[in-house]
């Protein structure tokens, strides 16, 4: 980590350097300088507060100023354009050119997320009893009437050499960083499950950053484009985990049963960690080429990467290829054929839980099992885009393209379910005068099995036969569950997309947007149930180009999405 | 029962008409400006003796300024305009390729003779579907890369509905500026940096790489597509749920059976917790387990530690 850090810093130095050499060199700079000034105000009435996610329910007049440098002279170059809106959300980049081969850039943003409250006011409850057993669910918050959010950071930098090989050629390498950082505080909700119904609120603080470092080299050698990436990715937290102490196992509202309640749980009456941030660790490689080919142009990549979740050493391995052939036969004629196929393999787990129940009677049962993940699959697809110039102001473009995705363990060791995607594509582009233009496309997917969760939703006919556990004689309610729910999915198996739009310039300076998108996502091909989702949304805007420092813009739509889809109640209590 | 959709009406509707209208303007459209044949280049001294002021302004913008500097490539009205002879002689528009009245292609492959890394861009950027450069460019523009607006504005200029989406209660800052729609879009094509398969999810995780896994506890939705639950421009419900926690939810999951209980209201003061005092509610265990699912499932997106009841260690609320 120090040593990613180290690098980093150098990067930014770097940057920081080259741009100071870059403004030194320019003799007499004429910077062309802008001040931007204003400002907004927010009111809010009857407004609920984490609907203003990043205008944090602030009823307030708002400052903002920014501030623009640019110079250009010979090759060297700088620019700078800056806003401050607080001290939580401001924004500022910086590009230079120090000459033909060296140029730099350097970002940074911040902005503030409300993250809002859960209050848990929802979560009393007791059940009706005729004697003081029965259920009961309590909440505890341990920082009440707390703000929680964080605060954006994201720091980019880039710095890009081109070293002259020969006259001809050129090997350009590019350093690029990104880190995003949250600083702030969250909530953590602890669930302690049925042995107390106790759910307890936490306020903890949030100190997690992501670094990418890549690297990237890119050469020609006459017609042959060669390049090759190289990119690390760390992710982390400098908070401690919280730890929270689960209570002891018994009855929530008598106390009793410690016995039978503590055989039911992974953990009771100890402190654990809760909500532990990911330590995770990314490298990736690329290699590609690209070559032309009589009136076109072959492309090829080659990418493989590892991502490592560094608590426990699981992996997450890809490696993956594609080819692109891209053709003009002739002015009127182009066409781009494509082919892609990645393999994931995520590993899998042995998950070792103590026994149901153990030592009681009609208990012992052993639940552990093995996580296969449905991460594990190979994909595969091939799409094909032809353009057709029909005239000199209109296009016609076609796209098919099919898409697989062959999961090893789908959800369920064993299940090896595949779904597969086909779709077309018909789309029209018209321009009658400059900044005027139609498009209409119409796109239509099948898929067959889209992505579904099996056995987890509503109960389906002829579901056999319930068999009591040995020992106790008795039918226990995770065996009910397992016969009595199908299968679901919210994805379609048929889509049907519409896409008009018209941009019409009224007048010199004014121009009018319109158009209309409607989809249609159906799938009728479970037993269990159909589901159907329409979205229709028609806009308008007129855009006003007044000169070059003043535009106006208005405009509306709207977006109806109306779903059919299933809700499942349970029907039964255990 | 779904109600079916009438989709055969939509078309007769929106579709018929616009494409009617299409077919007008087909009729309508202006001929085809061509760069004039047997003309010679007379040089930026002679444009200027009439368009002075666009000399003025030209030398603003980043064509301009290269120019004043000497050594990068030059580029004068011609570079763009072509041969002027034959225009300086008659003084007629039609004698002169002028790029901005011209269709899509001459447009684009006027301004690829210089900008040929963006006609390297692989595949159908986006330069092809729109309209050409001079939808988003505008070559005697001082405006940085000349373009049209900056940032997200310029996108929401034909992306009109987009824009409406990005205002829905959760959203991407992208309205407040703090983000722009070219952190997640290659506006002229090409992969996405920082992603390695460039696929939606990975462009989606390449941010929120907390979501990445690989977890001991796994949602099987995470891993397939992020869009199954979230709609990343905005929505109507929190954190870019297609639908509100808990419907989205039980869309594939059952509610957990103690939904169905009947509750009492009284004064909280259970014999095991009497410290966890409050009203319980009549109607109490609905309210609790079908308001929010993740404030239980808090992991929602994977996690390495199991969950407390040995029957369900992956619940995802650790």
């Amino acid at each position: 980590m120090n040593k990613l850090k180290f690098i980093i810093a150098i990067l930014v130095t770097s940057i920081f350097i080259f741009t100071a050499v870059s403004i030194a060199q320019i003799e007499a700079p004429d910077i062309q300088t802008t001040f931007r000034i204003g400002g907004h105000y927010t009111t809010l009435d009857d407004y609920y507060k984490k609907a203003g996610e990043f205008y944090y329910g602030k009823e307030d007049p708002f400052p903002e100023f920014g501030l623009s440098l640019y110079s250009m002279e010979d090759s060297k170059s700088f620019n700078f354009s800056g806003d401050y809106f607080d001290k939580k959300n401001m924004f500022g980049r910086l590009n230079v050119m120090a000459s033909d081969i060296l140029k730099g850039s350097f970002s940074y943003r911040s902005f503030y997320r409300n993250k809002g409250t859960d209050l848990l006011e929802n979560l009393m409850a007791k059940e009706k009893p005729d004697t003081l057993v029965g259920k009961s669910v309590t909440h505890e918050d341990t920082a009440p009437g707390a703000d929680y959010g964080y605060t954006r950071h994201e720091i980019n930098s880039d710095l890009e050499f081109k070293i002259p090989i020969d006259n001809k050629h050129d090997l350009k390498l590019i350093a690029a960083h990104r880190s995003i950082m949250h600083k702030g505080t969250e909530q953590k909700i602890v669930t302690m499950h049925c042995s107390s119904c106790h759910i307890q609120s936490h306020k903890v603080d949030v100190d997690r950053k992501s670094h990418n470092l890549s690297l990237d080299a890119q050469t020609a050698f006459d017609r042959l484009e060669l390049g090759y990436g190289i990119e690390y990715n760390y992710y982390d937290s400098d908070v401690k985990t919280l730890e929270v102490f689960y209570d002891t196992a018994q009855h929530p509202n008598t106390g009793g049963a410690i016995g039978e309640f503590d055989a039911r749980m992974n953990y009771n009456g100890e402190k654990v960690e809760v909500a532990r941030e990911p330590k995770t660790e990314k490298i990736s490689h690329r290699l590609n080429l690209k070559i032309p080919t009589g009136k076109g142009k072959l492309a090829g990549a080659f990418i493989t990467s590892s991502i490592k979740n560094k608590w426990n050493d699981l992996r997450i391995r890809s490696n993956g290829g594609l080819l692109k052939y891209d053709v003009n036969f002739s002015p009127e004629l182009h066409l781009l054929v494509d082919a892609k196929i990645n393999r994931i393999t995520n590993d899998e787990i042995f998950i070792d839980v103590a026994p149901w129940r153990e030592g009681l009677t009609g208990g012992g049962q052993d639940l552990d099992y093995t996580r296969y993940s449905n991460l594990t699959r190979t994909l595969l697809s091939s799409n094909a885009k032809l353009k057709y110039r029909l005239g000199p102001f209109s296009d016609l473009f076609f796209q098919t393209g099919y898409e697989r995705i062959k999961r090893d363990d789908y959800p369920e060791y064993g299940l090896n379910d595949k779904t597969t995607k086909f779709y077309g594509e018909l789309k029209f582009k018209y321009r009658f005068v400059r900044l005027s233009s139609l498009r209409a496309k119409y796109r239509f997917t099948s898929i067959d099995n889209p992505f579904t969760i099996f056995g987890k939703l509503l109960e389906y006919r002829g579901n056999g036969t319930l068999f009591p556990l040995p020992d106790n004689g008795k039918v226990n309610y995770f065996q009910r569950d397992e016969i009595r729910y199908g299968n679901a999915t919210n994805l379609p198996s048929l889509k049907h997309d519409i896409d008009v739009s018209m941009n019409v310039k009224a007048i010199k300076k004014l121009t009018i947007t319109g158009g209309v998108r409607y989809t249609l996502e159906k799938n009728d091909d479970l037993d269990t149930f159909d589901y159907e989702r329409t979205t229709l949304s028609p806009s308008l805007s007129f855009n006003l180009l007044g000169g070059p420092r003043w535009s106006f813009f208005a405009g509306g739509s709207l977006f109806k999405q109306t779903a059919n889809a299933p809700v499942a109640f349970a029907m039964f209590d255990g | 029962m779904v109600n079916k959709i009438r989709f055969v009406n939509f078309p007769a509707r929106f579709v018929y008409p616009l494409f009617i209208v299409a077919i007008v303007l087909f009729c309508l459209s202006p001929p085809l400006m061509a760069v004039p044949e047997d003309a010679d280049y007379v040089g930026e001294e002679a444009c200027l003796m009439c368009h002075d002021a666009y000399g003025e302004s030209f030398g603003k913008t980043v064509h301009g300024r290269a120019n004043i500097a000497g050594e990068a490539p030059v580029v004068s009205c011609e570079s763009c305009h072509g041969p002027g002879s034959k225009h300086t002689e008659s003084g007629e528009p039609a004698d002169i390729f002028n790029p901005g009245k011209a269709n899509s292609y001459e447009q684009t492959e006027t301004c690829n003779t210089c900008h040929e890394k963006l006609k390297g861009n692989f595949g159908f950027s986006h330069l092809d579907i729109a309209g050409g450069c001079s939808d988003c460019h505008i070559v005697h523009s001082e405006n940085e890369q000349l373009l049209v607006k900056q940032g997200s504005d310029l996108c929401f200029g034909c992306h009109v509905e987009v824009r409406g989406v990005f205002s829905m209660p959760s959203h991407h800052p992208v309205l407040e500026d703090r983000l722009q729609c070219y952190d997640c879009h290659q506006v002229h094509g090409g992969g996405a940096k920082f992603t390695s398969m460039d696929t939606e999810r990975e462009l989606c995780l390449s941010c929120h790489v907390d979501k990445q896994g690989p977890f001991v506890f796994e949602h099987d939705p995470v891993n397939e597509d992020c869009s199954i639950c979230h709609n990343p421009h905005g929505s109507v419900a929190d954190n870019l749920l297609i639908q509100a926690d808990p419907f989205i939810c039980m869309s594939c999951h059952p509610l957990h059976f103690h939904t169905s209980l009947d509750g009492v209201e009284e004064e909280s003061s259970i014999r095991l917790h009497p410290d966890r005092g409050g009203l319980f509610t009549k109607d109490g265990f609905k309210r609790s387990m079908l308001t929010k699912c993740t404030q239980c499932h808090t992991q929602i997106h994977g996690s390495d530690l199991p969950a407390q009841s040995i029957s369900g260690p992956g619940g995802l609320t650790r």
